[in-house]
């Protein structure tokens, strides 16, 4: 599949204006407000630009021009919506069959089947939605957009409204589901692992305007910009000076960490913004001149390991993720002091200082472990 | 008690009804989801029956149908009558009084229905008449069921608009409402009596048809 879409559009006070092409299954990430549901209902037919044009697979769904703009009903791709949109008048065969008129009744009865082993809600057929639970919904949702074999699947913030660990089990059973059906997907995210996981392009809106778009590791790898960073996950934006050009390296002090980066035609002496992941710092308890920042949460999740939040002696706080391996000190308290240093080849230069970015507060950044929900 | 009055009551109000949930419903469906900005004043227009006084509704209505107007005239060499002093004059009546009552609790009940579920529905390849049927009537049948009861309701009891189309002619067009005055001007108190008794709790059940109806709107 590939999807093209290069639109302008006015929802109330607020103007989107999207272009990117992916050539796979893409995820459409950014915080709330970025647009992207609005791209999603403009890929559907649910929402009308005011100009530009879309295209799937080479089909012209959109084109203000010259005046194409397939219905809704015509596009044949199923739409999965933030809160289902479960017909709740309807028992969940009659919500799966819904948009498979035109069958005889035992061919429907077969596909309402098929789509139901898959998604293993055989169980709930006879059942109305308000008897179901909210991961149970979203396999129903999932179940009646794919019945009617449509040519791409768009869902909209589907594992948004699930308890924590329902979601980690959906998402595993969203990629399986990929794998068996093939059928190529639009997903709108404001979680990074999200994006990753079930996405081949990722595209990233803020304010209505694409800031990156790329293949997942071009995207995550290389963030354009830190407010691309900070929406891949790279939850550390410090500001930095370039002390050293080696080569195609740049040596960056920020907040007495040392920090090794890509040298894109930087010079020395030039404010940059530092990125690093949670997991491209190394922290181990010290003590004395060795230490360099103070314990000030512990946010692990049990034994598993996780992130720290790590308060530099410098000043700004870094999230820090300990990892599984990072027993021994998985006991009930943890060392006050620490030393931290950034891995090799882990961080990002930006040039410039970091600026409070627009429809993100740098602080929630820094002291978010993980993007919300 | 005069049975007649109570036929020709049914009678009136039944048509009326039935005609009113034939225009009035799609009317209510197309005002949920107008988003133009005549909205209001459509809205308003619909809605002008009930803040007139019935006379002066009556008054207009002759206006539209009488001898004199085109309508009445077309009406006329159509079938040959003209609906002035005619039972089906009365029914007219009642159905334009009638009509806003529905329209406006219908309109409330479709707006209430989640636009997300017709998109749902779009989605899936279904067209709008198809969507209204098996989604949106579905999900509103409690409202709309509702605002017919009311409907029904306000034909019953209608008075005066009816009398300046129909008259209140014995046998023909007067209906129980109507009767009920000429029992009273007449010192007819028992007839007067038990007239009232009967439009009272047809009155008070169709109120409780609405409480009932109405308890739940949207079920999700």
């Amino acid at each position: 599949m590939s999807v093209s879409v290069d639109i302008r559009a006015q929802v109330g006070g607020f103007s989107l204006e999207a272009a990117f092409d992916a050539p796979g299954s893409v995820a459409l990430l950014g915080a709330s407000g970025a647009g992207k549901t609005l791209a999603l209902r403009a890929l559907a037919g649910l929402l009308h630009p005011h100009a530009g044009r879309i295209a799937l697979d080479g089909q012209v769904l959109f084109d203000a021009a010259a005046g194409v703009d397939v219905p809704t009903r015509a596009r044949r791709l199923g739409y999965v919506f933030q809160d289902y949109a479960l017909f709740p008048h309807l028992s969940v065969e009659a919500n799966i069959a819904y948009g498979l008129r035109g069958r005889s009744p035992q061919a429907t009865r077969a596909r309402v089947g098929e789509v139901a082993g898959l998604l293993g809600i055989g169980e709930l057929l006879a059942r109305r939605p308000a008897q179901l639970s909210g991961g149970q919904r979203q396999r129903v949702a999932l179940g009646r957009a794919l019945a009617p074999e449509p040519d791409a699947l768009l869902l909209d913030e589907p594992f948004a409204a699930l308890d924590a660990p329902v979601r980690a089990e959906l998402v595993a059973g969203f990629r399986t589901l990929q794998e068996r059906t093939g059928v190529p997907t639009v997903l709108v995210t404001h979680d990074a692992a999200e994006a990753y996981l079930l996405a081949r392009d990722v595209v990233v809106l803020d304010a209505g305007e694409v800031l990156q778009a790329g293949t997942r590791e071009q995207v995550f790898g290389a963030p354009a910009s830190p407010v691309v960073a900070r929406l891949v996950g790279v939850s550390n934006v410090l500001s930095g000076t370039l002390t050293r050009v080696d080569g195609t390296e740049a040596l960056v002090e920020a907040a007495g960490l040392g920090v090794r980066a890509p040298a894109a035609g930087l010079a020395p002496g030039a404010p940059v913004t530092v990125g690093l992941r949670p997991g491209g710092l190394d922290a181990r308890p010290a003590e004395g001149a060795q230490a360099n920042a103070t314990l000030a949460a512990d946010l692990r999740a049990g034994l598993r390991g996780g992130p720290v939040a790590l308060r530099l002696d410098a000043g700004p706080v870094l999230t820090v993720d300990l990892g599984p391996g990072s027993l021994p000190w998985t006991g009930p308290a943890l060392p006050a002091r620490w030393r931290v240093q950034a891995r090799p080849g882990a961080g990002m230069v930006w040039p410039g200082s970091p600026a409070p970015s627009h429809g993100l507060d740098a602080s929630k950044g820094a002291s978010t472990p993980y993007p919300e929900r | 008690m005069d049975w007649v009055a109570l036929r020709i009551s049914l009678q009136v109000a039944l048509t009326a009804t039935a005609l009113a949930v034939l225009v009035g419903v799609p009317l209510a469906w197309a005002l949920a989801r107008w988003r133009g900005r005549s909205r209001e004043a459509a809205s308003a227009l619909v809605l002008a029956p009930m803040v007139l006084p019935p006379t002066v509704l009556g008054y207009y209505l002759l206006l539209a149908v009488g001898r004199g107007s085109w309508v009445g005239g077309a009406l006329e060499t159509l079938f040959g009558a003209n609906l002035v002093f005619t039972w089906a004059g009365a029914a007219l009546a009642a159905f334009v009084a009638a009509t806003p009552f529905l329209v406006r609790t219908a309109q409330a009940g479709f707006e209430s229905v989640d636009p997300s579920f017709a998109e749902a529905a779009r989605t899936l390849g279904r067209g709008e008449w198809s969507i209204f049927f098996t989604v949106t009537l579905p999900l509103a049948w409690r409202p709309v069921a509702a605002g017919t009861a009311l409907a029904l309701a306000r034909a019953l009891g209608e008075f005066g608009a009816t009398v300046m189309v129909a008259g209140s002619i014995p046998g023909r067009t007067q209906t129980m409402a109507l009767a009920v005055y000429e029992a009273v001007q007449q010192g007819r108190a028992s007839d007067a009596q038990a007239l009232a008794l009967t439009l009272t709790l047809v009155g008070v059940g169709l109120l409780a048809a609405v409480g009932i109806a109405s308890r739940r709107v949207v079920r999700r």
